[in-house]
């Protein structure tokens, strides 16, 4: 096929053409691009195939098959609703980065071997990290430093795995890494590089940090992509790695614990995105046929409820001009269509029937059960119980209940309201009719979610919690403090050690700046410029002379 | 009638009507393929799991690891360098 079959084209071509383009034409573009993109998805057989040769190497950038499509559709939706709830924007620079995000999404998922993959992962990272700083605060753009250091900490070991695994006559195509004896160290190293994008505990940091930092709009895009990019490679590449099970259920809960100490309301939604993704981490890691299709169908409805709760919490943030719980109270009343939509999303995540949620999230927990890890469905469980407690009620009682602190709300642009009615509609649609979504699963699992069993073990698990906060309201309340966690080595001790260190090193430049390079003017004064203090010449002659004195010093003691 | 006590009889009654509707349909799955574990068969098991679920989350979130590492919202400086 032609590179213009291939879905990510139209997203980068979109982007290119926005960026170009002003007023009515770029809002067309823009919401053209996913809407081509799912098109062109559409329209690719499995015997689609694309590659491209550089010296030494065939690059093969497009293989379909059920698992990529799967992802590719759901990309594609969410890239639409993402663009549709930024189109009031002025600024084309995160609306722009947000469809070269969803592009280099479109890339991995594509991708037929490892190389392929690896250069959309990094176009990923710099995508989203152009989304954080488009935010233009003070705050996002140190976040989105942090951001890139880890992720270029995380990349380095992915290519440094794939490397590896080439050097050690390893395939180059983009295929399962596990085996019967278990991974090697190449596998070892791609599986923590994608346990970085996959915000496992304790490399999921940069999530938690910077989601909040982002734009309103900017952390609905990402909501969708790093995270489930992350997943898609796992599904791709670890089915059934052990380890993915229990750290998966850890995250599950991690996550939760994390949300009900939150107080920022887009910091508890980034909490449940490591909570989330740790029910399909854990599903992979199962690696039955079941708890895999179910973590595939886990990302596909958590990317829309996940899109309508930080579009919800967008809203909330637009209008009231805050996200602290602490802050806000009684919106119920101004804001009763956001209140609705974000309890579809909010009862979605929490596996409530009949929305999306429930029919994804109950395949992994029935498929831990059937794999006879009790341990591992128990603790699910939880987190569905912690998930519930603190969004469906915790975030939902203080922001639209709770104390009534006579808010006076900013009106939405409408294509915000309509991007949300967009992901109620599809959350609730899905959950109505599961079939549409398990005719797609990439391993063809037949369900059935709706026995009078699983829809009542649902209905009491949230009755039982909704008791729960009732009792523990008082423990509950939220407070006007922030939780540390593991980013705090990097953002205390770390700079207490590294900015000492480098105002030492700038002082030590200065000095031989100062007195070193007068040296050198003063035994060859021919050098001399009229102005003293600038002589970049001067500069790079002395730097040159203390490397060649270094490397004779070095030559001549060996 | 205060909010809270509606609420208090809304839940309840919401609870003894899947209890009623469990105890109603289990002895359909009673030792079927479904029940891997006691908990499986056992009468409003998920009713007690997410009460007791919810306490064990708040007290240990709130409780034991709040307190030790919970900081004022400026921590962290913002702003330049």
């Amino acid at each position: 096929v032609s590179v213009f079959q291939h879905p990510a084209a139209f997203l980068f071509l979109g982007a290119v053409l926005a960026l170009l383009s002003r007023g009515k034409l770029r809002k067309i573009v823009l919401l053209a691009s996913p809407a081509l993109a799912l098109y062109a998805v559409s329209m690719l057989t499995p015997d689609a195939v694309l590659t491209h040769s550089i010296p030494g190497f065939t690059l093969e950038l497009l293989r379909v098959d059920r698992l990529s499509r799967f992802f590719a559709i759901i990309f594609c939706i969410a890239s639409f609703l993402g663009t549709l709830y930024q189109l009031h924007l002025d600024d084309a620079g995160e609306p722009v980065s947000s469809l070269a995000l969803a592009g280099g999404a479109l890339g991995v998922v594509f991708a037929g071997d490892w190389l392929t993959m690896f250069v959309f992962w990094e176009a990923m990272t710099v995508a989203s990290l152009f989304v954080i700083w488009f935010a233009r605060t003070p705050g996002s753009h140190r976040a989105g430093l942090r951001y890139l250091f880890i992720h270029v900490v995380g990349g380095g070991t992915l290519f440094a795995g794939i490397l590896l695994h080439w050097g050690g006559g390893g395939d180059t195509f983009f295929g399962p890494m596990t085996g019967p004896a278990g991974l090697s160290p190449a596998g070892w190293l791609i599986l923590t590089g994608v346990c970085v994008n996959a915000a496992v505990p304790p490399l999921h940091t940069w999530l938690t940090d910077a989601y909040p930092e982002c734009s309103v709009t900017g952390s609905v895009v990402q909501s969708a992509f790093t995270t489930k990019t992350a997943v898609f490679v796992l599904l791709r590449a670890f089915p059934g790695a052990e380890p993915l099970a229990v750290l998966g259920t850890v995250m599950a809960v991690y996550g939760v614990i994390y949300a009900v100490m939150s107080n920022d309301i887009r910091r508890l939604l980034a909490y449940h995105i490591v909570s989330q993704v740790g029910f399909m981490v854990a599903g992979i890691g199962l690696g039955t046929t079941m708890s895999m299709d179910g973590a595939a169908a886990h990302a596909f409805c958590h990317i829309l409820y996940k899109a309508l709760l930080f579009m919800g919490a967008g809203a909330i943030v637009h209008a009231a001009g805050t996200g602290k719980l602490t802050e806000l109270g009684g919106l119920w009343r101004k804001m009763p269509v956001t209140m609705i939509l974000f309890m579809i999303g909010a009862f979605s995540i929490s596996g409530l029937p009949p929305f999306n949620g429930f029919i994804s999230k109950s395949i992994t927990l029935a498929s831990a059960g059937e794999a006879h890890r009790p341990l591992i469905e128990l603790f699910l469980e939880l987190a569905s119980v912690g998930t519930f407690l603190s969004i469906g009620l915790k975030l939902a009682y203080f922001a639209f209940l709770g104390t009534d602190r006579d808010i006076t709300p900013k009106p939405l642009p409408p294509n915000m309201v309509g991007a949300m009615f967009g992901a109620a509609a599809l959350c609730t649609l899905l959950g109505v009719f599961p079939g549409v979504l398990y005719d797609l699963l990439p391993l063809g699992t037949e369900y059935h979610p709706y026995t009078s069993s699983h829809v009542l073990s649902s209905l009491q698990l949230h009755i039982g919690t909704a008791a729960g906060f009732w009792l523990l309201l008082k423990l509950l309340w939220v407070r006007p403090y922030i939780a540390l966690d593991v980013d705090w080595l990097y953002r205390k001790p770390f700079p207490a050690v590294l900015f000492p260190l480098v105002r030492g090193m700038r002082a030590f430049g200065g000095f031989f700046k100062e007195k070193g390079v007068a040296a050198v003017y003063s035994t060859v004064p021919g050098f001399m410029d009229v102005d003293a203090k600038r002589m970049p010449v001067g500069m790079a002659l002395f730097w040159g002379i203390v490397f060649l004195s270094a490397l004779a010093l070095y030559s001549w003691n060996f | 009638v205060s909010a809270r006590y509606k609420l208090f009889l809304g839940l309840s009654g919401a609870a003894l009507a899947t209890l009623a509707l469990d105890y109603l349909t289990s002895h359909g799955h009673h030792g079927g393929g479904h029940a891997a574990y006691w908990w499986h068969s056992m009468i409003g098991f998920e009713l007690l799991y997410g009460l007791l679920g919810a306490a064990v989350l708040s007290v240990f979130a709130k409780l034991l690891v709040f307190p030790v590492i919970k900081r004022s919202e400026d921590y962290y400086p913002e702003g330049e360098e």
